[in-house]
């Protein structure tokens, strides 16, 4: 466990992770306060900095991915098979236990980064629109920390699913562009609505766009679900395959 | 091994130098064949465009679905123009993956600017047969982004994650905070190509460009 | 022929100085991390040198036009990724320097990997990446060959089979140059690398002097005959 922090600690890329999402959410604040203050005095948005949120998501995003993609990277050059996944399985055969300890590692790290930005970010909000900040609401800040966290093990389960971090990171990261593709299959059918990402940010988001509204329980339910299942499918290839 | 003897020294299946003029020229169209023959050969690729022609045809049913009387597949591509980063930051950055093969290409085409110039050339002309049936020119330009990006960080997992962040999260960030900015920024061409058109040569001409520079200068 | 004229990496290397001549294998050797690897890649033009001048024919590796056909160098590892076949890199070298497609089959039908040919590098041995290595390094028939520690990861055949090869790239006027931490191959000459600097340079018998073997001699060079 502390082996799999140190591990997660010691990637460069992981760092730029952190700091992109450590900084991403509330130089966003800082971006957009005069469009913001245009929109406010014409009344509305109830989610006041907690919209920004969603791009520190992609610190998150990184760090879910890199923890297990770095495992595949090729270690050298002599023997074209050999990843840091070998070395790391010597030393920690038992793979249940192995991928707990990268998963929790990972929550980890996440959640401290996504409650240090979120509590960054909306004290942001405060101090520059005094006026139109939402009241301080720890409850709804855990809830936005949360649902970093599970998105973050959600592409933690889906690299380990594809051994490829490439696949998730595009499509997470296409999917916390401006407007999210889930958003536009909601077009298509009511039920993209359930879609992880859209469901997660309806935990914390009041006014989704969208005709569906979940309650933040459901919601919260209903991602955990989403989470969970992906973590046992990539739970069970990844004790079945070899290394 | 087998007892197989070694080649002969006498053979010299082409050891004919081409004429000193045109040596140049040769030399580059030898490495842009080459690097076609690597693009043409790597899986990764192959997944790469596939995704991205199906993420695309799907999405742009979407949006047609969605708003009909919208140009669907420009809809589509506001996301799928992903698969042409992606795809241009592989080309580049699978030289440094396990096997350590760029060696093998600074050995086989030691100089670098010219080696530069004939991945740029072979990844334009692959990506424009691709990217043909959307009938933009755009998608080069972010393919050759990417390829920029996977050069100058020589890691798919970093280069990926920065090209993505610049293209669907930065740009529309600032577009929204400065909309007089549309002409600066990389990824006005997909919507509005008389607008854009000049950033979307620039941005990626200066990435590669510094790629190039980082290549000639960094040891291998 | 190659020459490496006073060749220095801060750190690494200190005013290297040998010369590779033709029809001898010329044996580069020294202990991990004497910086046999350095002049290496400095001489095939992959990492600069800060001061000091490497060259084959008096041509630095980097102006050489076609270099495949001028030298073939087996460095760590095959060189290919690991997702392509074989023959698809063998391929794309042949194509970069304007080589005969049926030189592929040749190589790799003189390194004993025909078989294997469709077969991606991901998916070889150890043994079977230095042959592909070595298949790469012989596309363009060249008559200087540079190979770092060529017996690395070979099976006893193996290291018979390129002895056996080395010998006959000699006898046929190749200039040959192989760095080895090992003494364990028939050469001609020698040159004696520690910390960065040449300790030792001639035939064997010259740099063996007084000393019972070769063997004696370079431990006593590079300073490990302590234990």
């Amino acid at each position: 466990m502390r082996a799999e922090l140190s591990k997660l600690l010691g990637l460069p890329t992981a760092w730029a992770g952190l700091v992109l999402g450590l900084i991403a959410a509330p130089a966003l604040v800082f971006v957009n306060t005069p469009g913001l203050r245009r929109a406010l005095e014409s009344g509305r948005i109830a989610d006041l900095g907690y919209e920004n949120l969603g791009i520190g998501l992609l610190g998150a995003l990184i760090l879910g991915v890199v923890a297990v993609s770095s495992e595949y990277t090729s270690t050298g050059d002599d023997s074209p098979g050999a990843h840091q996944m070998t070395a790391t399985l010597l030393a920690m055969p038992r793979r249940s236990h192995l991928l707990v300890a990268k998963g929790v590692a990972l929550s980890l790290v996440v959640a401290v980064q996504g409650t240090l930005t979120a509590s960054a970010t909306m004290l942001l909000t405060q101090v520059m629109l005094p006026d139109y900040a939402p009241p301080f609401a720890p409850a709804r800040i855990a809830a936005a920390v949360l649902y970093w966290t599970l998105l973050g093990l959600l592409a933690f389960a889906t690299t380990l699913i594809f051994r490829n971090g490439i696949i998730t990171l595009t499509v997470f990261i296409v999917n916390s562009s401006v407007v999210s593709v889930s958003y536009l299959l909601t077009k298509l059918t009511p039920w993209a609505a359930y879609l992880p990402d859209i469901v997660g940010a309806h935990m914390f988001l009041r006014s989704m766009p969208g005709e569906t509204h979940i309650p933040p329980l459901t919601a919260g339910l209903v991602m955990t679900t989403w989470v969970a299942a992906f973590l046992a499918a990539a739970g069970f290839f990844f004790t079945r395959r070899s290394a | 091994m087998t007892s197989a003897p070694p080649p002969s020294s006498s053979a010299g299946p082409a050891r004919a130098r081409p004429p000193a003029r045109s040596a140049t020229l040769t030399e580059l169209g030898n490495a842009v064949h080459a690097e076609l023959r690597k693009l043409g050969t790597l899986p990764s690729l192959r997944w790469a465009a596939l995704l991205t022609l199906a993420a695309t045809a799907l999405l742009a049913l979407a949006a047609h679905r969605a708003a009909p009387g919208t140009d669907p597949i420009r809809t589509a591509l506001r996301w799928t123009q992903a698969g042409f980063l992606v795809f241009g930051v592989l080309a580049a950055t699978h030289e440094y993956e396990s096997g350590g093969q760029i060696r093998a290409t600074l050995l086989a085409v030691p100089r670098r600017l010219g080696l530069a110039a004939a991945k740029a050339i072979a990844l334009v002309a692959v990506v424009a047969v691709l990217a043909a049936p959307a009938g933009t020119p755009y998608l080069v330009s972010v393919a050759l982004a990417g390829a920029g990006l996977g050069g100058i960080l020589r890691n798919t997992v970093a280069a990926v994650a920065a090209g993505l962040t610049l293209y669907l999260v930065i740009c529309p960030v600032i577009l929204s905070r400065f909309p007089s900015s549309a002409a600066w920024l990389p990824d006005t061409a997909l919507l509005e190509p008389g607008r854009g058109a000049a950033a979307a040569v620039l941005w990626p001409v200066a990435l590669l460009v510094v790629a190039a520079v980082s290549l000639r200068r960094r040891n291998a | 022929m190659i020459s490496i004229d006073r060749v220095s990496r801060p750190g690494i290397l200190h005013e290297v100085s040998f010369e590779a001549r033709p029809g001898r294998v010329t044996g580069f050797l020294g202990p991990n991390g004497a910086g046999k690897t350095s002049t290496v890649r400095i001489l095939l033009g992959l990492d600069r040198p800060a001061t000091g001048t490497a060259t084959i024919n008096s041509q630095p590796y980097a102006s050489l036009p076609r270099p495949l056909t001028v030298v073939g160098a087996l460095l760590d590892g095959s060189g290919a990724h690991r997702a392509r076949t074989a023959r698809a890199h063998l391929r794309w070298l042949a194509a970069s320097n304007a080589l005969p497609r049926a030189r592929v089959d040749e190589v790799l039908e003189a390194v004993g990997l025909t078989a294997s040919a469709g077969k991606r590098a991901g998916r070889f041995s150890l043994g079977m990446s230095r042959r592909l290595g070595l298949a790469a390094a012989l596309l363009g028939d060249p008559p200087v060959l540079v190979l770092d520690e060529p017996f690395n990861g070979l099976d006893p055949a193996g290291i018979q089979w390129m002895r056996a090869f080395l010998s006959r790239c000699a006898t046929e006027g190749r200039t040959v140059l192989l760095s080895s931490h090992l003494l364990d191959f028939p050469v001609d000459d020698v040159v004696v690398i520690d910390h960065g600097r040449v300790v030792a340079r001639g035939t064997p018998a010259e740099v063996q002097g007084d000393h019972d073997s070769l063997e004696d001699a370079f431990l006593s060079l590079t300073g490990a005959a302590t234990w």
